[in-house]
């Protein structure tokens, strides 16, 4: 039989080019959406910490005490209150933007959903609390309607920012007591889901590399193996990260065979990115994480509820 | 080793040839499309099963408003006429039967809305404030329900009118362009009070 090779797996410089190709393909696929989103007249401010005073209504004593007073709600609670203060909306209605707000910085636990937004635009006197899924519940429509004309208007009238917000927050917290205090998480338990965490990407680096080695054996010992070092992850890691287990024994089959001779490379990125899709450091990363900018959400959902008021 | 490359190349072509139809893109846009929609029936629900209190509040306080009640009532009652299918978003003209129903009764909610402004007594009721504040909400969440079913059918429908996908989607999998909402700012807004 004449040793013939088709043009498509020919030379291996060939491959390595195609490869090349699907990536700048995928590249520029994923740039479009940047250039053909829609240019919004306002833009979500950065998340700094929990107290975002962009119209400086506090000063920066109270701003200090109010970020450290949430802070110590969120430890003891994981209720993540944030207030984000803006000079104008500049044309946009408060409870479209306060949502956008609310949804991009994905305040709350992710399982919990348990943000809420405080949103005050100074020009247009309005005030928004936007209330995460989690917390509709404990803290209704009507409640934080109440606390917004109660408590934290007349204060705002009097030109009292922080005696409105103080007072506001305190009411909320209130509101959402009893309701809503999260079952105490042991740090102990948490330090122990971050250690399988850790168990596991160092499973599967251990897997992608024994994959790459085995692209140099013959086929039929190459799946099989990937397969047997696939489930055995799996076993071992069973439970909540059933999904990336099987994932791995997928990739622990097709790695090898995609890549043969070019390397590990390759099979390292996409291993990375099944092992983030479990998404559950979501969960417990906005438990403790404030500092100098670490803060984040944690990936709660909102729904718009909540409610808005002017002064 | 030769056979081992097709057998590479075919595995890879198989792959996709599954993942490049869109087959699983789809599916997740319809799923949810269908969880947007859930979503907008909830909230619609949600205004639906608040007014009753509501009227009888607004009746206690402001006896000349009666037009304006009734017309709630009877937006409501229409509402309540419109049959919901799981299909109805694949049915063009049940989905604006059931659109035109709850834009009637957002245009009457509103209208309540502006007359309760003259009478001070409701303004200063507790209950009433309560309903107000729950029916705002109630508007707001419709209004970020419909949105986000809007996006999410766009998304759907582009990819089940566009190449190769509408062929998986046609073909494979039966599926079909959805409803959508029309855009209407006066609809989408909740009611503003005037004075």
């Amino acid at each position: 039989m004449p040793p013939k090779a088709p043009a498509l797996w020919g030379p291996r410089i060939k491959r390595v080019e195609m490869l090349r190709l699907f990536f700048m393909m995928f590249l520029v696929a994923s740039l479009v959406p940047f250039f053909s989103a829609p240019v919004s007249a306002l833009n979500v401010p950065r998340l700094q910490g929990r107290v975002n005073d962009d119209a400086h209504l506090l000063t920066p004593n109270q701003a200090a005490a109010l970020e450290e007073k949430l802070r110590a709600y969120e430890e003891k609670t994981t209720n993540q209150i944030v207030l984000l203060t803006l000079p104008s909306l500049e044309g946009e209605s408060l409870e479209d933007f306060s949502i956008r707000v609310a949804r991009s910085w994905q305040l709350g636990q992710a399982k919990r959903n348990n943000g809420v937004l405080i949103f005050i635009a100074a020009k247009e006197r309005g005030v928004r609390i936007e209330v995460g899924y989690g917390l509709e519940g404990a803290l209704t429509d009507a409640q934080s309607s109440m606390i917004i004309r109660n408590i934290m208007i007349p204060a705002f009238r009097e030109g009292d920012f922080n005696r409105g917000i103080q007072a506001g927050v305190d009411a909320i917290e209130a509101a959402i007591a009893g309701e809503f205090t999260a079952p105490q998480p042991p740090p102990a338990r948490s330090r122990s889901r971050d250690n399988s965490n850790e168990v596991f990407s160092l499973g599967l680096i251990l897997l992608i590399l024994f994959s790459s080695f085995l692209a140099y054996l013959p086929l039929y010992i190459t799946a099989v193996a990937g397969g047997i070092i696939g489930g055995v992850i799996g076993a071992f890691l069973a439970g909540a990260i059933l999904l990336p287990a099987l994932i791995g024994a997928f990739l622990g089959i097709l790695l090898p065979l995609l890549f043969r001779g070019s390397g590990g490379g390759p099979g390292g990125g996409i291993g990375g990115r099944g092992y983030r899709g479990t998404g559950w450091s979501a969960g417990s990363g906005g438990g403790g994480g404030f500092g100098g900018g670490g803060f984040s959400g944690g990936g709660g959902s909102f729904g718009g509820g909540g409610a808005s008021g002017r002064w | 080793m030769r056979k081992t490359n097709r057998i590479t190349w075919a595995l890879f072509f198989f792959l996709f040839a599954l993942t490049g139809c869109g087959y699983n893109s789809l599916q997740a846009m319809d799923e949810q499309v269908n969880a947007a929609w859930s979503e907008v029936q909830n909230q619609y629900q949600r205004r639906f099963d608040l007014i009753p209190n509501l009227v009888e509040t607004v009746k206690g306080f402001a006896t000349q408003e009666r037009e304006v009640l009734t017309q709630v009532v009877e937006a409501r009652s229409k509402v309540g006429q419109v049959k919901i299918s799981p299909e109805i978003t694949k049915d063009p003209e049940a989905f604006k039967k059931f659109e035109e129903a709850q834009n009637q009764l957002s245009g009457a909610l509103s209208r309540l809305m502006v007359v309760v402004e003259r009478y001070p007594e409701l303004k200063s009721n507790q209950n009433f404030l309560t309903l107000q504040a729950q029916l705002e909400g109630t508007e707001n969440r419709i209004a970020v329900a419909r949105r986000d079913y809007i996006q999410a059918v766009q998304q759907y429908n582009t990819a089940v009118r566009s190449f190769p996908t509408n062929l998986t989607a046609k073909y494979m999998l039966g599926l079909k362009v959805r409803e959508n909402f029309s855009a209407q700012p006066a609809a989408q807004e909740a009611p503003k009070v005037k004075f």
